[in-house]
Parts: C-alpha cells; sequence; structure tokens
C-alpha cells in the first residue's frame, strides 16, 4: 500500500519517518515527496588495466576507493554517457518500528532528458538512516548540469505487512536462528 | 539494538559516511554506513537475529560491499545497548 501526501505528513508528525531539512509543501505529489540534490559528488576513475571483481571472496571496497574522486560543488556537469554518484540533502530516518520502506525512483521530467538516479537499487529499507545515495546517469546525447537544491527525485513510501525481525530482538534473544520469529 | 565492534577505514564518500570493517567469524565484511549508526566508542549498531553456538546472526545497519545484509559474528563481540 503506498502512502499518500497526507499519510506521509502523519509519518512524519508521528515520529515515524524522518527527513532532514523538511519537505516544504511544494515537495509533494499525491502519493510521492520529492528529494534534492546535495553538494557531494563522487567521481569514479577509469584506471587502465584495472578489474574489479565484488563476487570474489575477500572483495574490499577499500581496495578501489582511491580511484574515486570527492567533489563539493553547487554545480556538476554530467558529461553525456557518464556516471556520478550524489546524495540527497535530506537526511532519512524510517524506524524499524515504522512499519514504512520506500523506494528513491527518478522524475519524469528528467528521465526524457535521458538522466535517471539510480541503478536497480531503489530500495530504502526500514530501518536506515542516511542521506540516499543516487546512482546518477545522463544517457542522453547532451551534457546536463546538475544544480544542488535540484528537485532530484522522489520517494515513494510504502507499508510493511509487519515489523521486520530484527526489530523483535527481545523475542529473538536466546533462540536459534530457525526460531527466531515475533508476532 | 545491540553494539559491535568495528574499525573504521575511511572517511565518505557520502555526506556523513564512514566505511568501517566488522569481524565476523569467516573473515570481515566492510560497510559504508552513516555515522549516526555508530556510537561514542565507535561500535556500530546491529540486529540481533539469533544464536548458534556462540555465534551470532546479525542483519549489519546497511548492505555490505559483498552484498551481504546478514552475517554471523562472534556473540561474545556484542553488546546490548
Amino acid at each position: 500500500m503506498i502512502l499518500t501526501d497526507r499519510e506521509i505528513q502523519i509519518a512524519i508528525q508521528e515520529g515515524n519517518l524522518t527527513i532532514t531539512p523538511p519537505p516544504g509543501p511544494d515537495a509533494y505529489s499525491s502519493t510521492s515527496v520529492d528529494l534534492t540534490l546535495g553538494r557531494t559528488f563522487a567521481e569514479w576513475q577509469a584506471v587502465q588495466g584495472s578489474l574489479i571483481r565484488p563476487g570474489a571472496p575477500g572483495f574490499k571496497y577499500t581496495n578501489f576507493v582511491r580511484n574515486q574522486t570527492i567533489k563539493e560543488d553547487d554545480t556538476y556537469f554530467l558529461a553525456p554517457r557518464s556516471f556520478v554518484l550524489a546524495w540527497t540533502t535530506e537526511f532519512i530516518a524510517i524506524p524499524l518500528s515504522s512499519r514504512l520502506a520506500a523506494r528513491v525512483e527518478g522524475k519524469s521530467s528528467l528521465a526524457r532528458l535521458g538522466f535517471g538516479v539510480h541503478l536497480t537499487a531503489p530500495t530504502i529499507h526500514c530501518g536506515f538512516k542516511g542521506n540516499i545515495q543516487l546512482e546518477v546517469c545522463n544517457s542522453g546525447p547532451n551534457e546536463i548540469i546538475l544544480d544542488a537544491g535540484m528537485h532530484i527525485c522522489q520517494l515513494i513510501f510504502e507499508q510493511t505487512a509487519g515489523t521486520p525481525e530484527k526489530g523483535y530482538q527481545g523475542f529473538a534473544l536466546g533462540q536459534t536462528p530457525g526460531q527466531a520469529r515475533g508476532g | 539494538m545491540h553494539l559491535l565492534k568495528c574499525d573504521v577505514l575511511a572517511t565518505g564518500p557520502g555526506p556523513s559516511e564512514k566505511v568501517v570493517e566488522i569481524l565476523t567469524t569467516t573473515g570481515s565484511e566492510e560497510v559504508v554506513l552513516h555515522s549516526s549508526a555508530l556510537d561514542d566508542q565507535g561500535r556500530v549498531e546491529v540486529g540481533v537475529l539469533g544464536y548458534d553456538q556462540g555465534r551470532a546472526l546479525v542483519e549489519l545497519p546497511r548492505e555490505a560491499s559483498s552484498g551481504r545484509w546478514r552475517v554471523w559474528v562472534p556473540a561474545a563481540a556484542l553488546v546490548a545497548s
């Protein structure tokens, strides 16, 4: 079940959802709330001969993070057919007890330019806290200028059917994993 | 929630994020997480799902570099918060 604008606002008021800074009234649509682009961008540098094998035992993100350049700026020039990591301005927290999860999605106004904000990883899990990472792609033929503060993506909230297992730790303690169940 | 000792390997890449390493019963996992998931002693919040023969199955605050959310850690390494 997808939350409407009213239900998102009620969830914020009741402490079942934190969005900081809080979105203004113009950030909402009937069933979503827009988030804005922050000032941090992380570029991957191509290194000749470099191979990334994420499925290998002992794979470490820190082994290749040296190939990443972090930039802080109010604007970012996204070349055609290029990729950059960015983050929302807003800090999001969805408590385990909230029975909420969310999906970050693009906006049609940007999508028609060939602009995508995530690469198959849209789920914001119950229990999440942080600024949302965006995997930004320009699939179009023209350079796109990104401005910090622009409406970059939308969050769609869904009600979960229950509380995740890790929210029931009091029940799980002392039990084997196969027995750990909450109501 | 429970707290689990970890080592902070790096700052970033996102706002207020850190890369931490968590020791598991079979090796280690790297996780990029928000600083608010760490307490003032640098321990990470995890959810305990169960125990088996001195080890605990925990859910990490975010997906690890290996793609895993749930890992086995030494039960003795956990502190109830």
